[in-house]
Parts: C-alpha cells; sequence; structure tokens
C-alpha cells in the first residue's frame, strides 16, 4: 500500500543541488515512488503541499531543517529512510581528478594523507617489512597493533621504545588478538561493550577471558594485546605499561584483567608499581606462576586460571555473575577409557594452560612442544610414549602457513591420528571462534573423528573427546550451535579451557589421578 | 583513545570483516614490500627510522627534511645581471671550461660532449681548429668540471667557458648567487654538441650584442623570477619542456627596458625575437638558474636526506644529497622514454644528458606535469588526469608542497618540493624529469622529448651511505 511519510532532520543544511541529487538517488535505489528532500523553507512547504506531499511534520518544520518526504509501497519506506540518512552522512566526494582519495592508498603515508583521521595500523605483512612498517605508523603517530612475528627481539625493543617516546603503543609483535573501543582486532569476539579493560601477553587468552566475561554477562571495553615476549625483562614490559596508563585514564574502564606469562623479575615490579599508581581493582594470572606474594600484597586479586581470573573480575562488576554450564556438574569420565592423553590445540595460551593444569594430575612422562615445567620438551613432530600436548601454532608448524586457527586442516589431521593411536584414551582440544576463525572448525571435527573410526576400524569410538570453544554466542558462527554439534558427535563439551583439561586429566588417569578440583 | 579509532590494514584481509561488521572506518592499503624487497635497505630505513630521533621520538632526518624545504620556500631568486662567465664563476680562467653533470674524464665522453668542450675551446681561441682542441684537451692542457661544483648549471652539455655571458641570480633570502648561461635557441647549437662556425658565430652574437642589452635592462634591480614562475606555473608551463608562457612572462617584465637597452641597435629585432618569439624554451636557463639558487641554501644540513642536485653527463646520472655534501653518487643514464621527431627513433638517441633536472629537485618540471597538462603527451599519455596523477605520486617521495607554487588544476595544491631519498628507497618511485634528447651524434640536436628517471641504484646507494654516517649519533 502506497503511503507518504516524512522525516525532518533539524539545523541540518545542505544545498539544493547536492538534495536534488540525494533525492533522485535515493528514489531509484531504495525503489520508492519518489523522495524529495528540501530545506523546509515556506517556498518549498509550498511545493510540498502542492505536490501533496504536506505532512504535519514538515509545517511544523523551521526553514533551517531538513525535510525529507518519502512516498511508495510502505514495505520499503524504512529502507528509503535509512539510504537518505546513509547519503546524508556520507563525506563528500572529493571530484578533483588524480586526488589522493580517488586511489587505493599505496602506502601508510599515502593513506594518511588521504584520511588523516587513521590511528592505528594493523600489520599483518612479513617480519622483516611489519617492523618497518611499525616505525612508519608510530612515526605517523599511529597506535600499532602487530600480528606479524619472526621480529627480532632487539627489534621489538626498538620500536616499542620509538612509541613510547612518541605516546603511541605497539601491540605485538605478534600479537593475536585485541578489541579497541569494542572493535575486535584480529583473532577477537563480538563480546559486548563494558567495564573491564584487559591487558594481555597472550592472544588466546585474552580471547579466553573476554569471552568467559561475556557469557557472565560483563562487557569488555579495552583489551589489549601486548605480544608474548612483551613481560620479557629485555623488553620490560613497555606495552603493557602503557596499556595500563591508558585504562587508568579511561573513565568507562571499572577494573583491570592482566594477564601472560610470568613476567621477568625487574618488570613484574614495574608493574606491582604501575597497579599501585591506577586506583582500580586489578586481576591477575600469571600462566604457570604459584606465588603471587608480591601481587597480592599490592592489593591485586589473584587467579589459578583463566576461568577463575574472569570469574573474580566478573564478580567485581557485576555481583553474583556465574559463568553458565558451569554449576552443572560434568558428566563423570568413564574410568574404563583410561588411557594417553593427547591435547592438540591451535591457541598457544589455552595449550599452555591446559598443559599446566594436567601437569600436576598426570601420571607418567609427559611432553609439549611448548616450554612447561615438569614435561619434555619435544618438537611437534617426534613421537613420545606418554602424554602429549601440542601447540600447532608455533612456527614450527606455521612457517610459510597461515594458523591453524583459520586453516586448520593439519590440526583436524593431527586430530584423528592421535585417534587411531594406540594407547590414547583421551584426545582434548581447543575450539577457538570468532573473527579470523575458521567458520567451520565442529564440521571439521566430527569429520576428522569420522575417518578416525574407519580408519581404525571403529576402535576409535572407545576414546574420550574433550573440547572447549572459546566464544561467544554474537560470534559467527555462534558458540552455541558449535558446541552443540560437537556434543551430538560424541565430544564432551566443557564450559572452559581449564574445566575441560581437568576433566580430561580425570579421564586419562581413570580418575584416579591427583585431583585439583574443578 | 581518544579519537574514533580508524584503521590502516597492511596484510591479509581476513581480519577486515571484523573491521566492516563492527562499522569501524578502515582503509586496506594496497601494500607492496618497501624498497622493492632489499632486506639490506629495509633494514637501514628501519633503523633511521627508529634510531635517528631525539627524545620525544621526533625523527632527526623529518627536522632536518623539514628546515631544507623551508630553506627552498624561503628561496627569492632575483635575476641580477648577465655578465661573462669569468668575471663572476670563482677560478674560471681562460684554460678551464665547466660542464653538465657529475665529474668525467675527456676519454669517457660521449660525442656530443666532446663536441662541445671542442667548440667552447675554439670559442676561446685556445684551439685553432677541431684537431688541435682535441689534442689540447686529451693532453691535459684544459682543466674541466662540473657546473654543480662552481654554483652553477647548464642545459644539455651545458658548456660554460671563460668569456661566454652567464645569468647571475642571486637568492635574496640566503645571498647566494648561482650562474647558467643564455639559451642558444634550437637548431644546430653547442649545448647538443654542435661546434661549427655558424655554431660559434651565434654564440658571439649573444656574448657582444645580446648579454649586454638584457643586462642593461636588468638596471632597475632585476627580475624577480619566483613570481615569473608562479605565475608561468598558472598559465600551463612546468619549466623544464615547457617554458611558452615564462619566456613571454619574461619579456614582460624586461620590455620596457630592453626596449631601451636596443634602441637604435640595427639587431634590435633580432634580440626581441631571439627571447619573446623564436625560441620557446628561452626562460629554460632562468629557471635553472632560479632553482639553482634557490637549491645551494640546502646542502650541508645534518641529516637532510634531501637532494640537492639531479645531473648528468651523457655517460652517467650524478645527485648530492644535503647532508652527504658534495659526495657524487653516480650510475650509467638511463634513455628517457620519449616520443621522437619523425625521422628519429631510440636508436638515434644519446643518454641523458644536462643540469636541467635542478628544475625537479625545486619542485616543477617532471614533477609538477599537473600544472602542464599540455606536455604529458610526450610521455604518451593522453588525458589531463594522466597529468595529475604524475604530480599526485611525486607527493609520495617529497617532503611537502610548496603553496607559493600552486597548481590552479589540482586544487590549487602546491607543486612537490623537496626529494627525500628515503622516500624514494622505501616507495620505488623514482622521480619523474621531463627533458629533450639529444642525438647521439655531436651537432643534429634535439631528436625527440619525454620523461627519464635516475637510475634507481644511486639512490639506494646513497641511503646506504646516508645510514652510515649518521645512525648511531641520535638518541
Amino acid at each position: 500500500m502506497t503511503r507518504v511519510s516524512s522525516v525532518v532532520k533539524k539545523d541540518l543544511y545542505r544545498d539544493s543541488i547536492f538534495l536534488m541529487k540525494l533525492s533522485s538517488q535515493a528514489s531509484r535505489e531504495s525503489g520508492v515512488e519518489m523522495v524529495s528532500a528540501m530545506m523546509a523553507t515556506d517556498r518549498n512547504k509550498d511545493l510540498f503541499t502542492e505536490s501533496g506531499l504536506m505532512t504535519p511534520e514538515i509545517a511544523a518544520a523551521k526553514p533551517n531543517d531538513l525535510a525529507i518526504v518519502i512516498r511508495g509501497d510502505e514495505n520499503r519506506v524504512e529502507a528509503a529512510i535509512a539510504l537518505v540518512t546513509r547519503l546524508l552522512d556520507e563525506e563528500p566526494e572529493r571530484r578533483n581528478q588524480g586526488s589522493a582519495a580517488d586511489r587505493i592508498p599505496a602506502s601508510l603515508r599515502q593513506a594518511r594523507r588521504a584520511d588523516p583521521g587513521l590511528n592505528l595500523a594493523l600489520i599483518s605483512v612479513a617480519g622483516d617489512f611489519a617492523r618497518y612498517e611499525a616505525a612508519e605508523a608510530i612515526a605517523l603517530g599511529m597506535d600499532v597493533m602487530l600480528y606479524s612475528d619472526n621480529i627480532s627481539l632487539e627489534d621489538e625493543l626498538s620500536l616499542k621504545r620509538f612509541a613510547q617516546k612518541r605516546g603511541r603503543m605497539v601491540m605485538g609483535p605478534d600479537c593475536g588478538t585485541a578489541i579497541i573501543d569494542g572493535t575486535p582486532l584480529a583473532f577477537a569476539n563480538r563480546v559486548r561493550k563494558g567495564p573491564i579493560g584487559a591487558v594481555g601477553a597472550s592472544g588466546t587468552g585474552l580471547q579466553e577471558v573476554t569471552c568467559l566475561l561475556d557469557r557472565m554477562g560483563v562487557g569488555v571495553g579495552q583489551a589489549y594485546g601486548t605480544g608474548g615476549r612483551d613481560l620479557k625483562d629485555a623488553i620490560g614490559g613497555i606495552a603493557t605499561l602503557a596499556a595500563l596508563d591508558r585504562l587508568g585514564g579511561d573513565p568507562a574502564v571499572e577494573a583491570l584483567v592482566i594477564l601472560g606469562k610470568p613476567p621477568g623479575m625487574a618488570t613484574r615490579k614495574k608493574l606491582l608499581a604501575k597497579i599501585r599508581e591506577i586506583d582500580k581493582p586489578a586481576f591477575v594470572h600469571y600462566l604457570g606462576a604459584e606465588d603471587y606474594a608480591d601481587e597480592e600484597k599490592a592489593g591485586m586479586a589473584t587467579a589459578r586460571d583463566l576461568e577463575e581470573l574472569a570469574v573474580k573480575a566478573a564478580g567485581q562488576v557485576r555481583p553474583g555473575a556465574r559463568l553458565p554450564g558451569a554449576d552443572l556438574p560434568p558428566p563423570p569420565p568413564p574410568p574404563a577409557k583410561k588411557g594417553l592423553l593427547r591435547g592438540i590445540f591451535g591457541g598457544g595460551t589455552l595449550c599452555l594452560e591446559a598443559a599446566v593444569i594436567c601437569g600436576g594430575m598426570l601420571l607418567g612422562p609427559k611432553a609439549s612442544n611448548l616450554s612447561v615445567p615438569g614435561y619434555a620438551k619435544i618438537s611437534g613432530r617426534d613421537g613420545f610414549a606418554g602424554h602429549v600436548f601440542l601447540d600447532l601454532g608455533e612456527d614450527e608448524f606455521t612457517i610459510g602457513k597461515p594458523h591453524p586457527m583459520m586453516a586448520p586442516d593439519f590440526k583436524m589431521d593431527r586430530i584423528a591420528a592421535a585417534l587411531s593411536e594406540p594407547g590414547v584414551g583421551v584426545v582434548l582440544m581447543d575450539i577457538v571462534i570468532g573473527y579470523g576463525s575458521h567458520p567451520r572448525q565442529a564440521e571439521l571435527v566430527l569429520e576428522a573423528l569420522a575417518r578416525a573410526e574407519t580408519a581404525s576400524g571403529g576402535k576409535s569410538r572407545e576414546k574420550i573427546v574433550v573440547a572447549s570453544v572459546t566464544g561467544v554466542d554474537a560470534d559467527n558462527p555462534d558458540r552455541e550451535s558449535q558446541a552443540r554439534l560437537l556434543r551430538e558427535g560424541g565430544v564432551t563439551v566443557l564450559a572452559s579451557n581449564a574445566r575441560a583439561a581437568r576433566w580430561a586429566a580425570r579421564a586419562a588417569t581413570g580418575g584416579t589421578g591427583a585431583d585439583d578440583g574443578g | 583513545m581518544a579519537d574514533k579509532l580508524k584503521v590502516a590494514a597492511l596484510g591479509v584481509d581476513v581480519f577486515d570483516a571484523a573491521l566492516e561488521e563492527s562499522g569501524t572506518p578502515f582503509a586496506h592499503i594496497d601494500w607492496k614490500p618497501p624498497a622493492e624487497g632489499d632486506a639490506k635497505l629495509v633494514n637501514a630505513l628501519f633503523r633511521l627510522a627508529t634510531e635517528c630521533v631525539d627524545g620525544n621520538g621526533e625523527s632527526l632526518v623529518d627536522k632536518a627534511n623539514a628546515e631544507a624545504l623551508d630553506r627552498l620556500k624561503r628561496a627569492r631568486p632575483v635575476l641580477r645581471r648577465v655578465r661573462p662567465a669569468h668575471e663572476v664563476i670563482e677560478g674560471l680562467d681562460k684554460n678551464t671550461i665547466l660542464h653538465a653533470g657529475p665529474p668525467i674524464a675527456w676519454e669517457d665522453m660521449c660525442g656530443p660532449m666532446k663536441s662541445a668542450f671542442i667548440g667552447a675551446a675554439k670559442y676561446e681561441g685556445l684551439a685553432g681548429n677541431d684537431a688541435e682542441a682535441e689534442k689540447l684537451l686529451a693532453s691535459g692542457g684544459i682543466r674541466y668540471g662540473p657546473n654543480h661544483s662552481h654554483s652553477a648549471v647548464g642545459p644539455m652539455t651545458g658548456m660554460i667557458s671563460h668569456s661566454m655571458p652567464v645569468f647571475v641570480v642571486e637568492n635574496l633570502t640566503f645571498g647566494n648567487q648561482a650562474f647558467c648561461p643564455i639559451n642558444e635557441g634550437i637548431g644546430k647549437v653547442m649545448r647538443f654538441g654542435a661546434n661549427d662556425d655558424s655554431v660559434l658565430a651565434n654564440l658571439k652574437w649573444i656574448e657582444t650584442v645580446l648579454a649586454p642589452a638584457i643586462d642593461r635592462a636588468l638596471a632597475n634591480g632585476g627580475v624577480d623570477l619566483k613570481v615569473v614562475m608562479a605565475q608561468s606555473l598558472a598559465m600551463g608551463d612546468e619549466m623544464h619542456q615547457r617554458n611558452v608562457a615564462a619566456s613571454l612572462n619574461f619579456h614582460k617584465a624586461i620590455a620596457g627596458e630592453f626596449h631601451g637597452a636596443l634602441s637604435g641597435n640595427p639587431d634590435g629585432r633580432r634580440a626581441t625575437e631571439f627571447v619573446a618569439g623564436g625560441n620557446e624554451q628561452f626562460f629554460l636557463n632562468l629557471a635553472m638558474a632560479a632553482c639553482k639558487a634557490a637549491m645551494d641554501p640546502l646542502r650541508g644540513i645534518e641529516y637532510s636526506t634531501v637532494i640537492t642536485a639531479m645531473s648528468r653527463n651523457g655517460v652517467d646520472f650524478g645527485i648530492n644529497v644535503s647532508s652527504l655534501g658534495d659526495e657524487w653518487f653516480t650510475a650509467p643514464c638511463l634513455k628517457p622514454r620519449a616520443l621522437y621527431f619523425p625521422g628519429f627513433s631510440e636508436a638515434d638517441a644519446n643518454p641523458d644528458m644536462g643540469d636541467s633536472a635542478i628544475v625537479e629537485c625545486f619542485g616543477i618540471g617532471g614533477m609538477a606535469m599537473g600544472a602542464a597538462p599540455a606536455v604529458v603527451r610526450f610521455v604518451g599519455a593522453g588525458g589531463s588526469g594522466d597529468a595529475y596523477r604524475y604530480t599526485e605520486t611525486m607527493r609520495e617521495i617529497t617532503v611537502g608542497a610548496n603553496q607559493d607554487m600552486p597548481i590552479p588544476g589540482m586544487d590549487f595544491t602546491g607543486v612537490p618540493s623537496a626529494i627525500d631519498i628515503r622516500r624514494v628507497v622505501a616507495t620505488g618511485i623514482l622521480p619523474v624529469i621531463n627533458t629533450g634528447v639529444a642525438h647521439r651524434l655531436p651537432g643534429i640536436g634535439q631528436v625527440g622529448a619525454g620523461i627519464v628517471t635516475p637510475p634507481m641504484d644511486i639512490m639506494r646507494r646513497a641511503l646506504l651511505a646516508f645510514a652510515e654516517k649518521w645512525l648511531g649519533k641520535g638518541r
């Protein structure tokens, strides 16, 4: 049914030629009969009246208001209004031939000339060049998120010192995750905005914590990644300290969350001093650290794993916040199926967390391609007679190839192989969804399970497969649908990586291993 | 972050979805490896960016280059006199001849350069004929060296000898002077290596009739060349390949006094037509002198990576870089990409020659192609859009725009000025030089026109030399 609707934009001036163009473009593109946008002068009001388009809203408008009338199929009117609004907000096109704005910029400098408002460079080019582009960005006054790796410690220090002098920040190198002003950068999830400010020297660790917070109904204002080496004394936490300064000064941030591998001695002191300066509650978890005496003395709350870190921080801003699904008693692991544990991960921090948690629970020899206390260090391609935790995101697997979170084929092959391996009783994995990640990981896992079943003549069905899904329901695909698919395929899905690790270790030991609860 | 997040993305595009869906404005850069992927150069660029900085992280190089651009913009080149070269150029005795380009030995010179030397030796009466002149030059009886080392420039072969008249241009801001001979006109001329009696007679007429008349016409204080250049830029000249408006504007500036100076002179009409009629490139030599006067104060600025001279001797292309003083970085010239006059082809072309690329250092010529769309047809490109693109591209490698020289067709943006070797090496974009093409055989003259660039290798070597000199001195 045809309908006439109007919108009045108060105190918005556009010249008549612009409005004529806009009117014809909007009519054409929205498929309504007519869009007419004019300043609400008396003369123009007469025109609206003569053409039968006058509305009470326009009659009441002032000459410096912009009046828009739409006549057409009522189902299309809303879309037409949205289109007009967008066209009004669009930057005017620069007509000059050859102007910088006409072209796709070929360099950071060119991009900045076309748009001086660009303030963060997201760099994922090869390391040798990435460090130069990062330096260019800092010189231009931009912050840097350096996803690229293969940058030497010395160059990282040069970049971070340079940024420090310029009052800018370098997240990375090898920074996989950040959320700035609600914008997910690189591997990140669509978590809600809120009062938590996070700093992490770890990509998947930040993803896990921000997602757990979101699932408890608590949002994240900023999540700064710093790169895995930032807390080493060689770097001295330059990026972490810069991030803390910003979070300290950000009035929207109510509580701080800090995570990473344990800092170097000197850096740990600097962080403590910085935390004392900032008058906001702070929560910390260092993966593999046991002694938090200094942090506690400084008034920080500490956590034994990423889930606890998220739960404590959530409780600070939303008392009583609970992780959905966490209070359900997990299905008991079948004691008959014990055997060796194979942890196969795409996320380095999640692998490390799982290995650390399982380390105290598993009996017998253990190995990892990460450095984990109590574990033999092996190459990811070595066989090992014992429990094994593999981070497939390590350089040995990714040189010249995309990260397994983006392209999980290799990870799936390893899962299938582990399920066919004699002696293995439990396979533990992470599934990290969200931006940057492969969109069909649960489906690929099920395909891998089917392949293993064929290859093993059905024997792989005897084995236990455990997973956690790091993500939120706003992600695409959403967390719940990926978890459901896995469950339907016989995978035990737990609410967090830490829980999945504990449960897997109990299963591998037939429930008889040392149990640290959870 | 106080300002709204706006992202420049370099590299993989898988992360763009998050930016799009969250409504974050972003630009995905069409990235290619800097410095054509050369690890050594990228390392030098990285270290310069991160180490050559002051306590606030401000680049010492950027600061020095800003100073260089500031000096360039503040230049006020004024044509003061026209005098015999030996009167104004230090050390130019009877036995010395100056040439275009970086230093070169007699035996290594190209054909046109050798013939021009022979012509100049005859002109100065050092030799009675070609054979005598050659013998004298081969035996070391004549001293020679680059114009640039004597505050001078000359087009093509660029001959300046003892008695030749030169324009004397003073940079009022800095008090330095620069010199350039008077344009000889077209056809058989010494700048293309011609040296017969008619060439020498033409030069003699310039020396005895034209030069004194122009000099007298300047008695009221001279001609502000920057004003002439800015006006002419607005009239479609870039002042390297096209000097139509500039030559007329120059004549306009001296018309009355010039007329007075030629009053009663039987050659008056010839002199007037020489400046304002027959030779549309008359102003080129004045533009060169003005740019040389403007560029010399940029020499020797610590930490500056700005090119202070680009010049060719018909064999080698050479550049000077501000903080590297008078050291030449040279490599064999490239042949121009050109359109040839009927009957000629690239096979006839001499390698690039002349000091005229000083105008590109200043920001006109090829850098200002956008001001002179008529010129762009010489490079085989048709539209004015192509001309604008040339100039826009040059903004990638220059320190900034010179607003005193605005281009009307490009929203009155200033010409791109002060070429930064860091940017040249990083972007792989070479400065574009508009040039005439000389025949490789002496005396035939110009056979085409087009564009040429310096060889990239000299930019790279200059950058590495710069890095070696200044790295570690910062902080």
